[in-house]
């Protein structure tokens, strides 16, 4: 895993174990108020202990490696010319494509809004603009493919979920208020 | 040998004309069901058991379980070609099959499934007829401190699956399983770290989880990080080859007798078994320097054989014993019922060709399967031929409205979307989904044998040591938490001592 | 659409059918009406005030295959049956003891069409968590349509053969009762026999009948608790034996368990069964409970309903409205009583 430069990779990798710390230390802390033990029978204490202390070792053994700058890829065999590919190539060529963070966010949002929005609008509709959103605006592919892509979907996940497995998807407030 | 007799007689009840006609219907539409996320086999199986009502048993049988062939196998399509397992037990086979996929070698991988199932299934159909009776007996050995014993080996033994590092693997791993104490505890109804929201009562369903860190997290990576050119192979590329056979071979057979001494255990056998099948195959590819996790095909063969195999594994303390062996042959014997059959140790001898029929035909099924989709398989694989920017909103309609129909409740979709998120920070340091997700599903019943051994044992722990099995188990999970470190550590030594050897006379 | 289509073949294929022909008409009535769904809407007659208008879901608050799975199907059948242009979707919503589902059916407070198979659970859940998430009385119970009775179930090569032999046993060793969670029935059965008898048990919650069935067999606990449903095949193959059924009278003689005496003929009194009945949401009209309170008494009088009963190993008991309700304020005495912590 080489492809990000070594000093945003240390940042993240050293993010990433505190959280591991912190969530390990918040369950153990926080499920301090169930009990571990009653009569011997394990309570519903234990779990949470035992596996949130573990949680908080292995993430200390992380912070320190992140810190180190090194990630420990144990006993991985030199890669067989020919035959195999390594996971760094498997990276999906990230140093030369830009990539669009913008985008991600952008899905990552749309996805929020359908589910928000959803009982007044309905799941499907709100899918569609999903669809139409992704294709117009972050693919940029003209109008009319992102229309008919966004109504195709629909039509098809309307087949599927609503007439063929009867899923009672939100059909949306609004829609029913205007007499549909 | 009675049974195997039985079992012929199976058959011939099995293949008649109207039989097989509702066996590749419930194929058909059980692939449909299965490549939806969220509508996964024992849903389907569930929806539909009402339905058949107006079927004679054995028809009604065969059609459901080609439903849940046909989800199993459409779980493996949508897996391979867009990272969306519909099961815990197809995950390992989305590490290598999903690589295979974007390298073009999508219909392979599919082909390799389908025989893989097929191969594994002629195994296991062997065994279930000659070992039906002594095999149950072991089914009941296998109590709360068995299980907790096997799932704790299961969860440590698995944690280095597809990465290099352990610590981020056992970091996951953990995640999973303190996630999984979300929700009314089971023993004691006590709510466990709900935080107030009535939705979080039922706990995570695991397939948010999975359809968040696989299906959208490969989505959002892919856009992230400039995505993936349309393939240009030609359709004989797709095709399975022999050198692809020859590779799938052993990992098929070590799979198939995995999966199907797995299944006799009721409980999470086939989860358990698709996952050890994937840590053996990698470690013996390991040793031949070849790394699994990066599309290579014995990685789709070994898991998929283990996941078929073990549900005829699990056929046995149902049949045996009336003692359901997974969640789908649980929905099974409540079909029984309602057909007015009560199942229990004497339908073998009181029904043989029901019994021996509904097993056929699940071999049947796999059989349909089989001619279906090794034609069809290349054909899916060429859906990834389109643009990748036409496909990805696909990708998302489909995950989001399958979160949804799991229990037809919004609240999961933000589950989804804030595993897809924190996975994609996660996933590209280097943290594997997959130890998460075996984490999460093995939690509770975890947590569940080992409360039950401890009120077992009236109050006691010491009760693993009276039961050999556990014993040896729990031996084999500390042996693999302090063996490999200090193997390691050994080896560091060594070579230290070798380099300063080497370096002395140079002095 | 899925229904309509494997109905219409399922009736069109007249060979080799072996179900009760009424199933058989109503499967056909059933897969008519989903094919007819949308010109149907609006046609049917509105006799008696209320009459359900397109899907009514009944909710299960368990999973696929157990009992109440088994009873919210049958019911739904029977609906159909009696208002063949009813159809009524069955839902399992199964989670932390039925909460979840019970849950969902509060949120449906005022629609008629919301219905709940319900057993025990939904009296006894509101005395065991701490808040309550509901109280039996924020739903309107329908109709109580049957009585399940449970037995007392040892390995078949136990060497007690009455409930004497084996509480006499249990004086000397501290045994282990498998049950399916701590606040099911069969942990309240073990409860009442445990105060009645000063006796201390070992609860093991094992989660479901058929776990309990495989420990007994292994020998890892010494007793369940099980509706008979869940163990008549291992008790016909003689692999567990009935020591007592906590009924109030005996199974009829002709069904399988009508050798098994009850706990009060071995004096011991502790008698206890399961209502299963249909609750609907809270907040509906009493014209609308009286529709669902007519159709399943209408129901209790088919051959259907009889086959239910005797399959199941069933009481037929029917109460309906107030009667239902005094049963249940009843029940929740006992339960109190039952479950109270020393």
């Amino acid at each position: 895993m080489k492809f990000l430069r070594t000093s945003e990779r240390s940042a993240g990798e050293v993010i990433c174990a505190l959280s591991f710390l912190a969530l390990g230390a918040f369950v153990v802390l926080d499920g301090l108020q169930y009990p571990v033990m009653a009569d011997g029978i394990v309570g519903p204490g234990l779990m949470p202990l035992v596996w949130g202390a573990s949680l908080a070792a292995v993430a200390v053994v992380l912070v320190v490696n992140a810190l180190r700058g090194a990630s420990v890829m144990d006993d991985l065999p030199p890669p067989v010319d020919g035959e195999n590919l390594s996971i760094a190539d498997f990276a999906e060529d990230d140093t030369e494509a830009a990539g669009k963070p913008t985008t991600v966010a952008g899905i990552l949002i749309l996805m929020g809004l359908s589910v928000v929005l959803a009982p007044a609008v309905g799941l499907i509709p709100m899918l569609g603009v999903l669809v139409f959103v992704c294709v117009f605006a972050f693919e940029r592919e003209g109008f009319l493919t992102a229309a008919l892509m966004a109504i195709g979907s629909m039509a098809a996940a309307w087949a599927l979920f609503v007439w063929l497995f009867e899923v009672p998807v939100p059909v949306g407030s609004v829609w029913q208020a205007m007499g549909f | 040998m009675d049974s195997f007799y039985a079992i012929m007689g199976g058959f011939s009840s099995a293949l008649t004309f109207w039989n097989i006609v509702y066996c590749a219907f419930g194929v058909t539409l059980g692939t449909v069901i299965g490549l939806l996320p969220g509508l996964g086999s024992s849903t389907g199986v569930a929806l539909l058991l009402p339905l058949t009502l107006g079927l004679d048993p054995l028809a009604a049988m065969i059609l459901l379980a080609g439903i849940y062939y046909g989800a199993q196998y459409g779980g493996t399509i949508s897996s391979v070609l867009v990272a969306t397992p519909g099961e815990a037990s197809s995950v390992p086979t989305v590490l290598d099959g999903y690589k295979l996929a974007r390298q073009g070698r999508g219909g392979a991988a599919l082909a390799v499934a389908a025989i893989a199932s097929f191969l594994a299934g002629t195994i296991s159909i062997v065994f279930l007829s000659v070992l039906l009776v002594p095999l149950a007996q072991i089914a009941l050995k296998f109590g709360p401190p068995e299980t907790f014993a096997l799932m704790l080996f299961g969860i440590i033994s698995v944690v280095g699956l597809a990465s290099g590092d352990r610590f981020k693997g056992f970091a996951m791993a953990a995640t999973g399983v303190l996630i999984s104490t979300i929700g009314i505890d089971a023993m004691t109804g006590t709510a466990r770290f709900t935080f107030g929201f009535t939705e979080l009562l039922n706990g995570f369903d695991f397939l948010y989880v999975v359809i968040g860190l696989f299906a959208i997290n490969e989505v959002l990576k892919a856009v992230g990080t400039g995505q993936p050119e349309p393939l240009r192979t030609r359709f004989r590329d797709m095709i399975v080859t022999r050198e692809d056979m020859r590779r799938s071979a052993m990992p098929i057979f070590r799979g198939g007798l995995l999966g199907f001494f797995f299944g006799i255990i009721p409980g999470a056998g086939a989860t358990l078994a698709s996952f050890f099948s994937y840590d053996i195959e990698r470690r013996i590819a390991r040793k031949k320097g070849i790394m699994l996790g990066t599309g290579r095909i014995e990685g789709v063969a070994g898991p998929e054989a283990a996941n078929n195999s073990s549900v005829n594994g699990s056929f046995i303390p149902t049949l045996a014993l009336g003692i359901p062996g997974s969640a789908t042959t649980a929905i099974l014997l409540g079909g029984f019922l309602l057909f007015g059959i009560q199942p229990g140790p004497l339908l073998v001898r009181e029904q043989p060709s029901l019994v021996w029929g509904l097993v056929a035909s699940f071999y049947v099924g796999n059989v349909l399967l089989l001619i279906l989709n090794l034609p069809l398989a290349p054909v899916f694989a060429l859906m990834l031929r389109f643009r990748y920017c036409f496909l990805y909103p696909g990708i998302l309609v489909v995950s989001i409205l399958g979160a949804y129909s799991l229990e037809n409740d919004l609240f999961g979709i933000w589950i989804v979307i804030g595993s897809a998120a924190l996975g994609l920070g996660l996933t590209s340091y280097g943290y594997p989904a997959a130890p998460l997700i075996l984490g999460l599903v093995l939690g509770r019943p975890l947590e569940t044998s080992l409360v039950q051994t401890s009120s077992m044992g009236t109050g006691s722990l010491l009760f693993f040591f009276e039961r050999p099995i556990a014993v040896v188990l729990l031996a084999l999970s500390l042996a693999s938490v302090i063996v490999p470190p200090l193997m390691a550590h050994l080896d560091r030594q060594r070579k230290a001592r070798s380099d300063q050897a080497l370096a002395r006379p140079s002095r | 659409m899925l229904s309509a289509l494997i109905l219409t073949g399922a009736a069109g294929r007249r060979s080799s059918v072996l179900l009760p022909s009424v199933l058989l008409r109503g499967a056909a009535a059933l897969a008519l009406a989903t094919c007819l769904t949308t010109s149907l809407v609006g046609t049917a007659s509105a006799q008696d005030g209320f009459t359900p208008k397109g899907p009514v879901t009944m909710i299960v608050p368990f999973g696929p295959g157990g009992g109440s799975d088994l009873m919210a199907r049958s019911m739904a059948a029977g609906i159909t049956t009696v208002h063949p242009d009813v159809q009524v979707a069955v839902e399992n919503r199964p989670g932390g003891n039925g909460v979840i589902g019970y849950n969902y059916l509060r949120q449906n407070k005022g629609n008629p069409q919301m219905l709940l198979a319900s057993e025990t659970a939904a009296v006894a859940l509101p005395l065991l968590i701490q808040p309550p998430p509901f109280q039996w009385t924020d739903f309107t119970p329908v109709a109580q349509i049957a009585a399940d009775s449970q037995l007392l179930v040892v390995p078949y090569n136990a060497p007690y053969k009455g409930l004497d032999d084996f509480l006499a046993a249990a004086k000397q060793k501290k045994f282990r009762v498998g049950l399916t969670s701590t606040t099911s029935s069969d942990a309240i059965v073990a409860n009442l026999l445990s105060r009645s008898q000063n006796v201390a048990f070992q609860p093991v919650v094992l989660e479901s009948g058929s776990a309990s069935v495989a420990r007994l067999l292994n020998g890892d606990i010494e007793f369940t608790i099980l509706n008979p449903s869940e163990t008549i095949g291992q008790l016909k193959a003689k692999m567990l034996r009935p020591l007592a059924a906590f009924s109030e009278v005996r199974y009829p003689a002709d069904s399988p368990l009508g050798s098994v005496p009850t706990a009060k003929e071995q004096g011991v009194d502790v008698s206890f069964a399961q209502y299963r009945g249909l609750y609907a949401a809270g907040g509906i009209t009493k014209d609308q409970a009286d529709y669902w309170a007519d159709t399943m008494e209408a129901w209790t009088k088919t051959p259907a309903y009889k086959d239910y009963i005797a399959k199941n190993n069933l009481f037929p008991e029917f109460r309906r409205g107030d009667d239902f309700k005094a049963y249940l304020e009843k029940t929740q005495a006992t339960l109190k009583q039952a479950l109270k912590k020393d």
